[in-house]
């Protein structure tokens, strides 16, 4: 009966590369051995990557409304750039999408309404248009964008707010949790908010709320030069995505405790953890890691920890697919095998967004004033990320540690707010396992483009 | 005199132009309110105009979150949160059990969303009943909106009674889902059909009286209050659509139209008044000035005269200079339109210096010259005139050279003269004396004519008067003598009549100086 | 000699002009002040006679403007007003004389010979033009710079015309002279000759100078020709 588990586990994982355009499921513990004799406590990963996309293949249409900043404070070289990069994305989009941009101020105005990209020079007309005027309606620009976005809307598109501002948001809704709020609901519907915060005039917890609670990207561009290849960057990931409405369910069998989980919103509710991805990428990792108590097994024993399932809508097919996967450990009383046995990659998974957390901790830290503990406090994660980055052999946590330390130097210092917003831009990016997409893209009009 | 018309008609204009301002204020103060009622009566329509546009909007989705809650009544605990996981517009679902207990979620197992609900809805469940409240009909809804605040503004819950169970099962609806379709309803700047006036500008306010959304270009001061408001419907009663106009626009649209208005009635009504006031004021000022214009428009016409007189003569005497000399009967008729033109231009002189005279302008002008000499330049044409069985004598005896105006001198002889062509003709005779001593130069002028009755002696000095009105009579004026005797007065002298036993005879005296 | 004539009226100004032209002047005729300063600096006239009243420019305005620039010609202004005589006589304006209106024929050549012949005497004064040479005609004493012609000590008062018409006889003593050659002499070629207008100025021209206009002995009628004197 457990050999049978385990075969048809290993026909899952034999099977599943082999099925072309499926997003491939790697579900694994950070110890696959524990210590018997005690209540243990690891990590649970559940990594999803998007397949590859193929160069003969057509991609998703993308359904993107540009919400971008025009508050008085845009004026000169920063909204000549907002221009470029507007232009840069309709030219980087094909007939077969969608776009819509949206310009707001003390108001909003559409500048272009939803519309195909059959002719792209009206929009191209339209962006000319950006000026500078006023004041800064963030809500009120994003809520337009998505209402213009579900004027196209569809669960085959990429459905992506992309907005681009430099200022405190100061008509309507404007806290974080606010925002934050609004995010929720837009992700619900399968509409990201993917925000740009451009210079250091921005409320990074806002943007950022904003982006992370609707699981689209957060990029800190601190001079306005480097604008366009962020939207390049941004484009590159709308146009590689594979795979929506991602829904990764965690059943946790008995003696096994869902604690919580890092870096992402999920419901823990008992022994079912429920967390969700609005998209994946084309070859790109995403992750959720739970951390969970073991209670203490016999020496050898192997104990079913958790079925994993994970449901999305493959954009490939455009079909409904389920993957599942199920997790066991083994009991060993000896230490030094168990930590052997430990999984690097899983692990420096882990630590990087235990450090993050850490991370945000001292951010908290020095929010409420406390220089010196929050000074402290990256220095130690500086130090936890070095050692571990040594263990589990990752340049990624090296990378991570030399930030924490650079980001300890320069928390006194008056460059503090381009630091906090840098710390914010890297919490995302760790959390949400941003940035490392291919930004590979296939242009729908091939055609039209060679000639 | 000119000072007390002046006052009067100040008055008369300043009066009633002051009433009719005041007037004009009113009835522009009167008409700004109802223009300004009439404003808000249309600002009214635009904004419920705009709450229905929120209304329809958010009508289906009620209905449909309406439907949502009684899904959520029939769905177990994973179905619920199942709910709240993916509908853009729940938040989180509950059930209440009567009594105010708390059905779902369970407290005994809350995920981390559950726990917060709670916190956010504690001081909702301090209320046993906090829904099915009595309504002012005495009746108890069935389901409905309840709007709370925690924290950072209004949350909003939709319920629905089941009577059944006696539960109540409702949503907690996500708020910025709900601001956010509500702003997308609103129109955006630039939009066609959205009328509203370029300077005006529409607000939504949240309960706290936070800008939500805006749109309109008018620049509205933060502190402005705006022209009219409205509340919108259940669940967003405290909310409120505000209408605003700019600052500067708003004093233009209403006071200076008032403004143009009464500056308009003020100066129509000054303007109409000045205008009645000149006209009076002129018409009294002519009356007084008639007598000297008169005068002055003999005088005028009197010089209007003479060009034509001029062109009649000068081509009558070019004319005889033209004609064969022996065509007498011609030349006669030709000598009688000069004659009547000379005539004619002697009498326009009288009738200007007898105008001067009236206006107190005549003066006199002695230059050097000799009396004699003038009498001799009159009295040749006088001669030619009555022909040779006229005996004409001269006893000329102020032929030195004295300071004296030959003018006035030269109209009082041609009138003298001209006074024994008309009457005294019949007498054959004409004596001409003067003398000269002291100062004093005296001309007499005597004929064997019929003479003046002496009762009439006096008279005939008189403007306008003559002996006999018979129409047989030589033709004059009647002023000839009046103006002779006026030009000797002012020439220092007189004119008088000297009682003769046969004929007329003229005393001249006129004071010179060596 | 020019004499500029400026007067609004145009039967004034028509009559003034066949007068002048009658009389033996050349005219310049002008309707107002504007065209009578603009002929005056076109053709220099010697005698200018103005009117007062008149429309863009009055008379005084002309005088003030040709006084300023010149004292040469005669001025002599044409007024309807005595008031307007006191002003020319006042206002020391440079004026010559002044002819009063209604005037007569008589009264303006009167007015225009004595300011002819005080051009004359002026000129001869400042020696500036050589003075018309004084010759005879039988008995008869002509004097063009008097504008006049004296037997014995009569005076008799001659027009320009007149003196043209005697000196061309003199200058052809004994010649029969046809009547267009008097009018190209006297009158001007671009005359229009008109044969009763020759024969009226010289049977009024015998008035003056013959002793016996029936049987003239200076200008002698030649049948079928014309006149001869001599």
């Amino acid at each position: 009966m457990k050999n049978l588990f385990l075969y048809l586990t290993s026909l899952a994982f034999l099977v599943t590369p082999a099925l072309a355009k499926q997003v491939q499921l790697e579900a694994a513990l950070a110890n696959p051995l524990l210590k018997s004799g005690q209540t243990n406590k690891t990590f649970l990963k559940v990594g999803l990557t998007g397949f590859a996309l193929e160069a003969d293949q057509e991609r998703t249409p993308v359904n993107v409304a540009l919400v971008i900043d025009r508050s008085t404070s845009m004026s000169g070289g920063k909204i000549a750039q907002a221009r470029d990069a507007a232009r840069l994305a309709v030219q980087r989009l094909g007939a077969e999408d969608i776009v819509s941009i949206v310009a707001y101020d003390n108001s909003v105005e559409i500048l272009v309404p939803a519309t195909k990209l059959t002719d792209k020079t009206p929009v191209l007309k339209a962006i000319e248009k950006l000026e500078p005027t006023g004041n800064t309606a963030l809500f009120a620009g994003v809520s337009k964008g998505a209402d213009e976005l579900r004027k196209f809307f569809s669960k085959e598109k990429v459905n992506r707010v992309l907005l681009l501002s430099d200022g405190q948001a100061n008509v309507g809704p404007r806290s974080p949790g606010e925002l934050g709020e609004l995010g929720a609901s837009l992700v619900k519907e399968g509409i990201s908010v993917s925000t740009i915060g451009l210079g250091l005039g921005y409320n990074e917890d806002l943007m950022a709320n904003l982006a992370s609670k609707s699981d689209g990207n957060h990029v800190f561009v601190e001079n306005e030069v480097d604008l366009v290849a962020a939207f390049d960057r941004e484009f590159g990931d709308i146009l590689s995505i594979v795979a929506q409405e991602v829904v990764v369910t965690m059943d946790f069998l008995p003696g096994v405790k869902p604690l919580r989980v890092i870096g992402r919103e999920a419901d823990i509710a008992g022994q079912q953890v429920t967390t969700m991805m609005n998209q994946l990428y084309s070859e790109q990792e995403k992750y959720v890691v739970v951390e969970v108590e073991v209670e203490s097994g016999k020496v050898d024993e192997t104990r079913r920890v958790a079925d994993v399932a994970v449901s999305y809508a493959n954009l490939a097919t455009l079909t409904p697919d389920r993957l599942t996967s199920e997790l066991s450990v083994r009991f060993s009383d000896q230490a030094e095998v168990v930590e052997a046995q430990a999984n690097a990659p899983v692990m420096a998974a882990c630590v990087l967004l235990v450090a993050t957390e850490n991370n945000e901790q001292a951010m908290q830290l020095r929010d409420k004033g406390d220089i010196a503990g929050a000074k402290q406090a990256l220095f130690d994660n500086a130090a936890y990320l070095e050692s571990s980055a040594h263990k589990w052999d990752s340049s990624a946590l090296k990378d991570y540690g030399f930030s924490n330390l650079s980001q300890s130097a320069a928390i006194d210092s008056p460059d503090w707010s381009a630091t906090r917003k840098r710390m914010i831009e890297l919490q995302i990016e760790n959390n949400r396992q941003i940035g490392h997409g291919s930004g590979f893209v296939f242009p729908i009009d091939n055609q039209k483009k060679t000639k | 005199m000119k000072h007390r018309y002046l006052v009067v008609f100040l008055l008369l204009t300043l009066v009633p132009a002051g009433l009719i301002v005041w007037l004009g204020w009113r009835v522009s103060a009167e008409e700004q309110h109802r223009t300004r009622r009439e404003f808000i009566a249309v600002i009214d329509e635009s904004l419920q105009t705009h709450r229905q546009i929120i209304e329809d909007r958010l009508a289906d989705r009620f209905t449909d979150l309406l439907q949502v809650v009684e899904t959520a009544r029939l769905a177990d605990t994973a179905g619920r949160r199942e709910l709240a996981r993916t509908h853009p517009w729940v938040r989180q679902c509950f059930e209440i059990g009567p009594r105010g207990r708390i059905v779902f979620p369970s407290r005994s197992q809350l995920t981390e969303a559950e726990q917060n609900f709670l916190m956010r809805t504690a001081t909702i469940w301090q209320e046993r009943q906090p829904f099915r409240l009595v309504d002012e009909y005495g009746s108890r809804a069935d389901s409905g909106w309840h709007t709370w605040y925690w924290s950072d503004g209004p949350h909003y819950i939709l319920w629905l009674w089941h009577p059944a169970t006696d539960h109540v099962y409702g949503i907690e609806v996500e708020r910025m889902r709900l601001v956010s379709e509500v702003l997308a309803a609103l129109p955006t700047e630039g939009q066609p059909h959205v009328s509203i006036p370029s300077e005006a500008q529409i607000q939504l306010r949240d309960p706290s009286g936070r800008v939500v959304y805006r749109w309109g270009r008018a620049a509205v001061e933060a502190d402005a209050s705006p022209i009219t408001s409205i509340a919108l419907n259940a669940p967003l009663t405290s909310w409120t659509l505000s209408y605003y106009t700019g600052r500067i626009i708003t004093t233009r649209q209403f006071s200076s139209q008032t403004l143009i208005n009464t500056l308009a009635i003020l100066l129509g009504t000054l303007a109409l008044l000045s205008g009645l006031a000149i006209y009076f004021y002129r018409s009294m000022t002519t009356q007084m000035r008639d007598a000297a214009q008169r005068v002055t428009f003999v005088n005028q016409v009197s010089h209007e005269l003479k060009t034509p007189l001029t062109n009649i003569r000068m081509y009558a005497e070019l004319l005889e200079r033209s004609l064969d000399p022996d065509d007498e009967r011609r030349r006669k008729h030709l000598d009688v339109i000069v004659g009547e033109s000379q005539r004619l231009s002697r009498l326009i002189g009288n009738v200007l210096t007898f105008s001067k005279s009236k206006q107190g302008k005549l003066s006199i002008h002695p230059q050097t010259g000799c009396i004699d000499e003038t009498i001799c330049r009159l009295i040749e044409p006088f001669r030619q005139k009555v022909g040779a069985d006229f005996s004409i004598e001269q006893q000329l005896d102020a032929q030195d050279d004295c300071q004296f105006d030959s003018d006035v001198l030269e109209q009082i002889l041609t009138n003298l003269l001209s006074n024994v062509e008309k009457y005294a003709i019949s007498g054959d005779y004409l004596s001409v004396s003067s003398s000269l001593s002291d100062g004093l130069c005296e001309i007499r002028v005597t004929d064997r004519g019929p003479g003046v009755p002496t009762s009439k002696q006096e008279l005939i000095f008189q403007p306008f008067e003559r002996l006999s009105d018979k129409l047989s009579e030589a033709a004059g004026t009647g002023i000839g003598l009046s103006i002779a005797r006026s030009l000797a007065r002012l020439h220092g002298g007189d004119l008088s009549y000297l009682a003769t036993d046969s004929g007329s005879c003229f005393k001249l005296t006129l004071r010179v100086s060596p | 000699m020019k004499v500029l004539v400026a007067e609004d009226d145009p039967h004034t100004r028509a009559g003034l002009e066949e007068i002048l032209i009658e009389e033996g002047y050349q005219v310049i005729a002008t309707a107002d002040g504007r065209q009578a300063w603009q002929a005056f600096q076109d053709h220099s006239p010697d005698v200018v006679c103005l009117d007062i009243m008149m429309p863009h420019m009055d008379g005084y305005e002309v005088c003030r403007k040709i006084r300023r620039q010149t004292d040469e010609p005669a001025v002599l202004f044409i007024t309807a007003k005595s008031e307007e005589i006191d002003a020319v006589l006042g206002l020391e304006l440079g004026a010559d004389d002044f002819i009063q209106k209604p005037f007569g024929v008589k009264e303006v050549l009167a007015r225009i010979r004595a300011v002819t012949r005080r051009i004359y005497k002026k000129q001869s004064a400042a020696n500036t033009k050589a003075l018309p040479d004084s010759f005879t005609l039988a008995d008869l004493k002509v004097v063009p710079s008097e504008l006049r012609g004296f037997r014995g000590d009569q005076a008799i008062e001659l027009s320009l015309r007149d003196l043209q018409i005697l000196k061309f006889l003199h200058r052809n003593e004994g010649r029969a002279l046809s009547r267009d050659s008097f009018f190209d002499e006297c009158w001007g070629f671009d005359y229009l000759p008109n044969s009763r207008t020759l024969d009226q100025h010289i049977s009024q021209l015998r008035k003056k100078i013959e002793l016996d206009p029936k049987s003239p002995e200076i200008i002698k009628t030649v049948h079928g020709v014309g006149y001869r004197y001599g």
